[in-house]
């Protein structure tokens, strides 16, 4: 798979792991590695950057006598993920074009 | 390699980074590796799923725009040189000639100090010995005055041992630490 677009799958994938509860970093990878590759030191990234640009908010919660981050799919977020949809449909109905021109 | 020891590595790639940016980094890991833990799974699993440090570090710099680390500044190591025969001849004869005469000068000096320290003692040693023994000469039938003045002659001269001794100890010291010094810095020099 092309590098930069597994790049932008693997976001929406880990966006979609926190749409219905927040969660962490183990359990985010738990969730989302049975449908794409994904390891610790791709989701750091990820994260940061879905942080940065405010798609997801984060807290600490000390679980277990140790500080837990967990992180919250925010409204840009919820817009991302409808976005990669709507370019879903857009792939779908190109795709229908080259498999028709392969006939 | 243990985590703790992995963790030092990546803390080590990424130093030149902000304090923030590798604090996250580490908690991140360190969170990781303890919901990995807490579910069974064993330090060198964790470890082979995390990846070699070098590589997480590089990928944490590409991903989060920073550019390749910094090289350290590394001293140049000093090179041993190596002597020439005729060097060595040289050196040889520049210890003869010259650095001989001057170490025996030298250690003549100090040892001179020390036999005037050494004296020093005695002589403060006399005078304590004058100064206990200066009574016993009313037995010869001496006046108190004469009395008094060998005491006070004896107790003088205690004090001229004692100073005799102190100043010259200090002599020796400060001398044999001067020829230390000349000897490393004409032998640096050569």
């Amino acid at each position: 798979m092309d590098a930069q677009l597994k790049k932008g799958l693997l976001e929406v994938c880990v966006l979609a792991a926190i749409r219905e509860e927040e969660s962490y970093g183990y359990k985010i990878i738990s969730d989302v590695a049975p449908y794409i590759e994904i390891s610790e030191s791709t989701l750091y990234p990820i994260l940061k950057r879905l942080e940065a640009s405010g798609a997801v908010s984060t807290r600490h919660e000390e679980v277990s006598g140790r500080l837990r981050k967990y992180f919250k799919i925010t409204r840009l977020g919820l817009d991302k993920i409808r976005e990669f949809r709507e370019t879903m449909v857009e792939f779908e109905r190109i795709g229908r074009f080259i498999d028709k021109d392969g006939d | 390699m243990t985590f703790s020891e992995w963790k030092k590595i990546l803390r080590r790639e990424l130093d030149d980074l902000p304090d923030d940016e590798v604090d996250s980094a580490i908690d991140y890991y360190k969170e990781m590796y303890a919901d990995m833990a807490e579910a069974g799974r064993r330090e060198e699993d964790i470890l082979s799923e995390f990846g070699d440090p070098y590589e997480c570090a590089d990928k944490i710099r590409r991903e989060r725009g920073f550019g390749e680390r910094r090289a350290r500044e590394d001293k140049p190591k000093k090179e041993r040189r190596r002597f020439s025969l005729g060097e060595a001849v040289g050196t040889a004869l520049f210890s003869l000639l010259i650095f001989l005469p001057i170490a025996a000068t030298g250690l003549g000096i100090i040892a001179t100090f020390i036999a005037l320290a050494i004296s020093g003692a005695a002589v403060a040693f006399a005078g304590v010995v004058g100064a206990v023994a200066s009574p016993a000469l009313l037995l010869f039938g001496l006046g108190g005055g004469t009395v008094l003045m060998s005491l006070g002659a004896c107790v003088c001269l205690f004090g001229v041992g004692i100073l005799l001794t102190v100043g010259f100890w200090l002599a020796t010291k400060y001398s044999l630490k001067g020829a230390l010094t000349l000897t490393t810095l004409i032998y640096r020099r050569v």
